[in-house]
């Protein structure tokens, strides 16, 4: 394709993703007004209306729930960051043996099946008891739901490495550990950062979900549950905005490009 | 360095049935130091499965595997092997695929570039150092794991017919080249191939298997001088001597519960 064509293609993608979101602002404007004129108990935020108290929480600074917006957003992306690394090291741990051992796999893969099946807040009786009412329970749901795709795509990509390469390093004199590092792991790259993506989004949506329940007077997801007191629905709105831009980023722009730029360093990428 | 096989067995479960299937039966060999060898037979006679064996990475049911008078316990970096699939690291350059059995027995790194460049100059590959995989062609990948193998400077060089996916103009070219490193290298060679043609412009003896489970049947001694032209008279007879042997083989060895392949070696190449 000409580059002409290319940014062409581009453009015309973009500017639909964009059509997608004014219509969807265009219904949300739609449905608040029919919503606030249709009963008066309170009032539905329209996305006007949303940006002006966006602005007045992240520009004028003002606070919510005594606390700044930009404490509520640090304190969910660091208990985001805590949960997630931990899952990283466990799952990519635990895949790596798995992937390197049938024995192994054959003991703990069942097990690991059955956590992902487990929906993230039914952990919230175990993390209550485990850690109590505060943030370390949230770090656990985050982590426990994050660690199974991470060791299930981990020790799937692993397995799959052809046996083709497998056999090439030990023609080539490598020993168990050089295989590993040269042969396995590049060649398992792409399944461990689509485990490392989904793990990253089953967190993220965790963590609102668990903060919402636990309720530990900071983050995103506190914030939404507390609008039904305050009657600020307003600043949920923005809260949720804040939750889907910062979603859209980890999974959109981060791992999309780095998928993409690990697919063509791997020569994954189908030649000619 | 010379290779010895001798009486090896193996044998495979099948994969569906359980069943279990002889696929080499009591193989002898004898490979002498320098020489080039060609290995032909029907395909799914066990020509891949012996030579796996040969590199150490395969375990035979029975017999030995003899090299420089030692047995052959595991892969070892005095065999270097080109194997049947497309083998070359897609997450390297091709420098860095020729480069690699040298990164793992730890030689530096100026001397690992120097020689993986030198053998890519020998294989006709300059210049393409950078590039990666799926940047070049697939008669190109088999080159470089030509130049991976030969930048180990293995004693015996074992080729699991390498150019088979190739057409025919680049095959010959390539064969060219292969003949050229050989009088060049002078490494012992066994070269596996269904094609009469190549293994008569390469070998100084060609070994015919059998059907399976496969038994060496025959070594015919090719006495051509080099370069061999594919057009020559002898060359001519040679070659219809060794695909009417094949066709009597499949004649004789067929029977109705075990389809014959001998059809894949066909007269002229694929
Ligand atoms: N790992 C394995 N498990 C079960 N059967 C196997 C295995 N490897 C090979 N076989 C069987 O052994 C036989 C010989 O296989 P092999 O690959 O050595 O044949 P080949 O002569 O190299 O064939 P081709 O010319 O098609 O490459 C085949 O019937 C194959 O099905
Ligand atoms: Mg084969």
């Amino acid at each position: 394709m000409p580059p002409n064509d290319k940014y062409l293609q581009m453009g015309i993608r973009i500017g639909l993703g964009v059509l997608g979101v004014l219509i969807v602002f265009a219904l949300w404007a739609l449905i608040a007004r029919y919503s606030n004129w249709a009963h008066t108990s309170s009032h539905f935020p329209t996305p006007y209306e949303t940006l002006m108290r966006m602005k007045m929480l992240f520009i004028s600074r003002q606070e919510l729930n005594n606390t700044s917006i930009y404490d509520h957003v640090l304190t969910s992306l660091r208990n985001w960051g805590i949960g997630y690394l931990i899952a990283v090291i466990i799952g990519i741990g635990a895949g790596a043996l798995m992937g390197a051992s049938e024995k192994i796999n054959q003991v703990f893969m069942p097990t690991v099946q059955i956590v992902q099946l487990i929906p993230g807040l039914a952990w919230i009786p175990i993390a209550l008891l485990l850690f109590g009412l505060n943030e370390r329970s949230t770090v656990f749901m985050i982590a426990i739901t994050a660690v199974a795709p991470i060791a299930i795509n981990t020790a799937g990509g692993m397995k799959s490495v052809p046996d083709i390469y497998r056999r090439t390093a030990k023609v080539m004199g490598c020993t168990v550990f050089d295989r590993f590092i040269y042969v396995t792991v590049p060649a398992s790259t792409l399944p461990i950062l689509n485990g490392l993506r989904i793990g990253l989004a089953n967190g993220w949506r965790v963590l609102i979900a668990a903060e919402m329940v636990l309720g530990l007077n900071k983050g995103l997801g506190y914030s939404i549950i507390q609008a039904r007191w305050s009657l600020d629905y307003e600043a949920a709105f923005v809260c949720i905005v804040v939750i889907c831009v910062i979603g859209l980023f980890f999974e959109k722009v981060l791992f999309a490009n780095l998928e993409r730029f690990m697919a063509k360093r791997m020569g994954m990428t189908e030649g000619i | 360095m010379d290779m010895k096989v001798k009486k090896v067995d193996k044998g495979f479960p099948d994969p569906k049935t359980g069943e279990f299937i002889q696929v080499l039966e009591d193989v002898n060999l004898k490979i002498e130091k320098g020489k080039f060898y060609c290995l032909m037979g029907p395909s799914g006679c066990g020509k891949s499965t012996l030579l796996h064996i040969m590199a150490g990475i395969l375990r035979q049911d029975k017999g030995k595997v003899m090299m420089g008078g030692k047995t052959i316990k595991g892969p070892s970096p005095k065999l270097g092997v080109i194997f049947q699939e497309p083998s070359i690291f897609p997450w390297m350059t091709v420098k860095q695929n020729v480069e690699f059995g040298l990164k793992v027995a730890g030689f530096p790194r100026n001397a690992r570039s120097e020689r993986a460049q030198q053998y890519l100059n020998l294989v006709a590959l300059k210049g393409f150092d950078d590039h990666r995989p799926h940047e070049i062609s697939g008669g190109m990948k088999q080159k470089v794991a030509i130049a991976r193998a030969l930048a180990m400077d293995p004693q015996i060089m074992l080729m699991d017919e390498p150019f088979c996916s190739l057409d025919e103009q680049t095959r010959r070219k390539l064969d060219a080249s292969l003949v050229e490193i050989h009088h060049r290298s002078n490494k012992t060679t066994v070269f596996v191939t269904h094609n009469i043609e190549e293994a008569l412009l390469l070998a100084d003896e060609i070994i015919m298997l059998s059907m399976r489970p496969a038994t060496v049947k025959n070594v015919i001694k090719v006495a051509l001088n080099h370069p061999r032209d594919p057009y020559d008279k002898l060359f001519l007879m040679m070659k219809k001597n060794i695909a009417s042997e094949i066709d009597r083989c499949c004649f004789e060895c067929a029977t109705p519960d075990f389809p014959c392949s001998c059809q894949e070696v066909n007269l002229e190449g694929q």
